[in-house]
């Protein structure tokens, strides 16, 4: 699998530190259709390049509170947090095939900026057809 | 999602009263939804019928055999036909559904409507309405239709109906002692089905149909997780 903190995810993550800013209260999460069930976009990616899943069909981005992150605790190789479950809403067509999520600021479809991305952890794709419900427990690590 | 389809169909026939009968299912693969319409020509006494499930058997019309409806959920290793006995000598006719792309019967088996039957006038072979269960749902719908005697072929699906298909037990014997049968599909997204009347000649003595609803395949739920990482 891949995953990548963008450039404008970076920029989140250096406005708290060292420059003190309030992180968002809320994030939303998105499942996008490009690359593959094992690759990302690149540094340099925007909204514009996830191609994600068309607002049609009962899909729209999913809130993530950020009460909803769990405890900062130690990983593998790092500091990780995870959010509950997110359950998307049934649905009413045909989605597509999601090759991974993205949590952007924003909870408009293809707008805003995605502070990270990554495939499903079992590398597996999802072709959500109608009447399907898809689940997703999104997550982050730092490694030193 | 889709409603089911109607792949193929197989008929099957005893043309001398006997107790074991030969059902013809074709060669289903695996996963493959067999629906069985059996009609017989007089009392047949217990049916055995290995693997399938009944989903509907009536003998309230005034000929006097049975008319049963039986699934099964292909396993690939049902071979072009299947054994069934009776507990005492009939003919029959039967047909045979092989439906791709239904729900596994063990998660939501298909469901009949209650009987409707009648007595010699042609034309009026007329399965009752069939509400599933779930509400609007991609169905297929199966109209089927049996009588006894031997020159009321069935030869008009129901309005809207398609793939009509006949069987019978030739013409042996006393006209009575024989069947006719038919059915035929619908793919239609909607609660409920209340197919018209078929198109056939006069019973010898009455007839009995059925609706049947076959399921879509239910939703499928998928349980992702994933991670972004930020490497130093």
């Amino acid at each position: 699998m891949a995953e990548i903190f963008p450039n404008e995810g970076l920029d989140l993550i250096y406005a708290g530190y060292p420059k003190g800013a309030t992180g968002p209260a809320n994030t939303w999460l998105g499942l996008f259709t490009s690359w593959t069930a094992s690759t990302v976009a690149g540094s340099a990616s925007v909204i514009a390049s996830w191609a994600e899943v068309s607002n049609a069909g009962a899909y729209v981005r999913q809130t993530i509170s950020s009460a909803s992150w769990g405890t900062v605790g130690t990983t593998q190789s790092g500091r990780g947090s995870g959010a509950a479950q997110v359950t998307f809403a049934t649905a009413t067509a045909v989605w597509g095939t999601c090759n991974g999520f993205f949590v952007a600021n924003s909870a408009t479809n293809a707008a805003g900026n995605v502070w990270y991305g990554a495939n499903f952890d079992d590398t597996t794709a999802v072709a959500v057809n109608t009447n399907d419900v898809i689940k997703v427990t999104p997550s982050w690590i730092y490694t030193g | 999602m889709a409603s089911p389809v109607d792949s193929a169909r197989a008929t099957s026939q005893t043309t001398t009263a006997g107790t074991a009968h030969t059902i013809n299912v074709g060669s289903p693969v695996a996963g493959t939804l067999l629906i069985v319409l059996i009609r017989f020509g007089a009392a047949q006494g217990a049916i055995t019928f290995t693997g399938y499930t009944s989903i509907a058997n009536d003998a309230s019309d005034a000929g006097a055999g049975t008319t049963a409806i039986y699934y099964r959920w292909a396993d690939g290793a049902e071979g072009v036909s299947d054994a069934l006995s009776t507990g005492s000598s009939a003919k029959m006719a039967a047909i045979c559904w092989e439906i791709t792309g239904a729900a596994n019967p063990a998660t939501q088996a298909p469901q009949v409507s209650t009987v409707a039957t009648g007595t010699t006038t042609a034309n009026t072979c007329n399965p009752s309405a069939v509400t599933p269960t779930g509400g609007s749902n991609d169905y297929l719908f199966l109209a089927c239709g049996t009588q006894d005697g031997e020159v009321g072929a069935f030869t008009g699906a129901p309005t809207n109906y398609t793939n009509l298909q006949a069987a019978n037990s030739s013409t042996g014997g006393l006209p009575a002692t024989n069947v006719q049968i038919g059915g035929a599909s619908r793919q239609l997204t909607a609660a409920s089905d209340d197919p018209g009347a078929f198109t056939h000649a006069a019973a010898a003595a009455g007839w009995t149909a059925f609706t049947v609803a076959v399921h879509p395949p239910g939703p499928v739920v998928s349980t992702k997780a994933g991670f972004g990482k930020e490497s130093g």
